[in-house]
């Protein structure tokens, strides 16, 4: 993997977690908030990986969707992350719906064969922090995870190394997320 | 020791022996020191006191004692100031709904009184000392009184421990607690919290849930915790562990951010003591509480804090009612 993993923050409670699930050493990861990332192009440029991380608001307001856009124009490999993760579908024509509140609660998400998750298969147990949901999921990205009633857990993009995971790979109670996340940065990035 | 023995010292803190057991510990004569003394050092932030500007302080003599804590006095008097409380409930919710937070911490406050320390601390011990009892006058102010059983953490060497608590119940309902699906969902959400809190002062890939549900049985109730540990990163001590998780998650909410946001547009005063941490630290071990259940001496009698996690499965009414009962415990 060329460059550092760049996480964009977006004032959670649950970054760090994330941080530290990340497959490289802390040394690699930049941590900047989405602001500063607009701000300043050259982060983005010099990002091996980016990693949109959870928070809360939708993510219109988080400013989170243009990101997506310019990431896809460079090309980089990016995973989203709950917020970050619902970024990526409204970036390629996904929309965003109010769920049932599920904060804290676990769920088995069934997995389908997917490019850059290689290897999670089946139902996985999975924990959720979140109130909204993507619906209308279509081309370029398509649903690679989702719970028994449809809602969307996992995307992926047909073409580019782009993913998200609605669920917290991150959390105590999501057992294969280290796994994951290692499977998404070597399909995706080559390796770490 | 006669607990009115300590209503004439000018400063001092008297800890139960979760604090640095085996005994109750009592520190006469405090007195603001660096924080990187040596010795027993006393360590106070109140609620809305900035993380790192906790205040330090060394005693003149350190003892252990043994309180004389009966008898009861009998019910203390209350008076309930949790007007609007319904309404701020479903705000939160709508909040929820939305996306803007997880979870919020909602308190009110009560009157006791006219009471002394010595006779709310009674009260407060009397089926037993909560472990982390405590009563305490800082130089300068505040001065409170706490029946906290909750450890916030504790740091030995570069060992860090935290210990989320969310759901308590009667001695004997253990098994509606353990069935509870939402006490379950609220103290995941703070055990990741925690996690996230604790992670920048500890080493890459050392914080992890040693245990993810356990029951503490109190003589008085049984609790639900978790235990989060960590180890710490060089030239992290207590103060850098206090500073990285203060305020404690488990009485704010998730994001905390957000929730503290929520929490100074909802709540009418500030909760001073109340929420904040209480530590004993010893050369490299600490031990910290999280003060809920905790009375402060205002200018004419002592305010209480009641409060509960509202997350979008809570009923407006029926948080109304619990702060009732949290507080009719008294």
């Amino acid at each position: 993997m060329r460059g550092g993993v760049l996480f964009v923050e977006n004032k959670d409670s649950f970054s760090w977690n994330v941080i530290d699930l990340l497959p490289v050493p802390r040394a690699r990861v930049q941590v900047c908030g989405a602001c500063e990332v607009r701000r300043d192009p050259s982060i983005l440029a010099r990002a091996g990986v980016v990693v949109i991380g959870p928070g809360p608001r939708d993510p219109e307001r988080a400013g989170l969707v243009e990101l997506v856009r310019e990431a896809a124009r460079r090309r980089k490999p990016l995973l989203g992350v709950c917020l970050g993760h619902q970024a990526l579908g409204l970036a390629f024509g996904a929309r965003l719906a109010r769920s049932t509140p599920a904060h804290g609660e676990t769920a088995r998400a069934i997995f389908s064969l997917s490019r850059l998750f290689a290897g999670v298969r089946g139902p996985v147990t999975v924990m959720r922090y979140h109130s909204l949901s993507l619906r209308g999921v279509r081309a370029p990205l398509r649903t690679v995870a989702a719970l028994g009633d449809g809602t969307v857990m996992a995307v992926e993009h047909e073409a580019l190394p782009m993913a998200g995971v609605q669920f917290h790979p991150d959390s105590f109670a999501t057992p294969g997320g280290r796994e994951m996340l290692a499977a998404f940065f070597r399909a995706a990035a080559g390796g770490a | 020791m006669r607990l009115e023995s300590l209503e004439g010292l000018a400063s001092f803190a008297l800890l139960a022996p979760g604090y640095d057991g085996p005994g109750w510990t009592l520190l006469r004569d405090l007195a603001p020191v660096s924080p990187r003394g040596r010795g027993a050092r006393l360590v106070f932030a109140g609620f809305e006191d900035p993380a790192g500007r906790a205040r330090v302080f060394a005693a003149r003599r350190v003892e252990t004692v043994r309180p004389a804590l009966g008898p009861d006095p009998g019910p203390l008097r209350t008076r309930l100031d949790a007007r609007g409380h319904a309404a701020k409930v479903r705000r939160i919710r709508a909040a929820i709904a939305r996306g803007d937070v997880y979870q919020v911490c909602l308190c009110a406050s009560a009157r006791l009184g006219p009471a002394t320390g010595a006779e709310i601390l009674r009260r407060f011990c009397r089926r037993g000392a909560p472990r982390f009892a405590a009563w305490a006058r800082l130089p300068g102010g505040p001065e409170f009184v706490s029946a906290s059983p909750e450890l916030f953490f504790t740091v030995d060497g570069d060992r860090a421990r935290v210990e989320p608590m969310k759901g308590t119940a009667a001695p004997g309902a253990l098994a509606e607690l353990r069935r509870s699906a939402k006490d379950r969902a609220e103290l995941a959400m703070i055990t990741d919290l925690l996690r996230n809190d604790l992670t920048p002062v500890c080493r890459p890939r050392t914080v992890r849930v040693a245990a993810a549900r356990r029951f503490l049985r109190l003589p008085y109730a049984v609790q639900a915790v978790s235990d989060v540990r960590g180890r710490l990163k060089p030239g992290a001590g207590p103060l850098e562990v206090l500073a990285a998780l203060h305020p404690g998650g488990s009485v704010v909410g998730a994001p905390k951010r957000a929730a503290l946001t929520m929490i100074r547009a909802l709540e009418p005063r500030p909760r001073g003591a109340y929420c904040g941490a209480l530590g004993l630290a010893r050369g490299p071990r600490a031990t910290f509480s999280l003060l809920i259940r905790t009375a402060q001496r205002g200018a004419s009698d002592w305010v209480y804090g009641v409060g509960g996690g509202v997350v979008w499965g809570s009923r407006p009414v029926a948080e109304r009612r619990e702060l009732d009962v949290k507080l009719g415990a008294l």
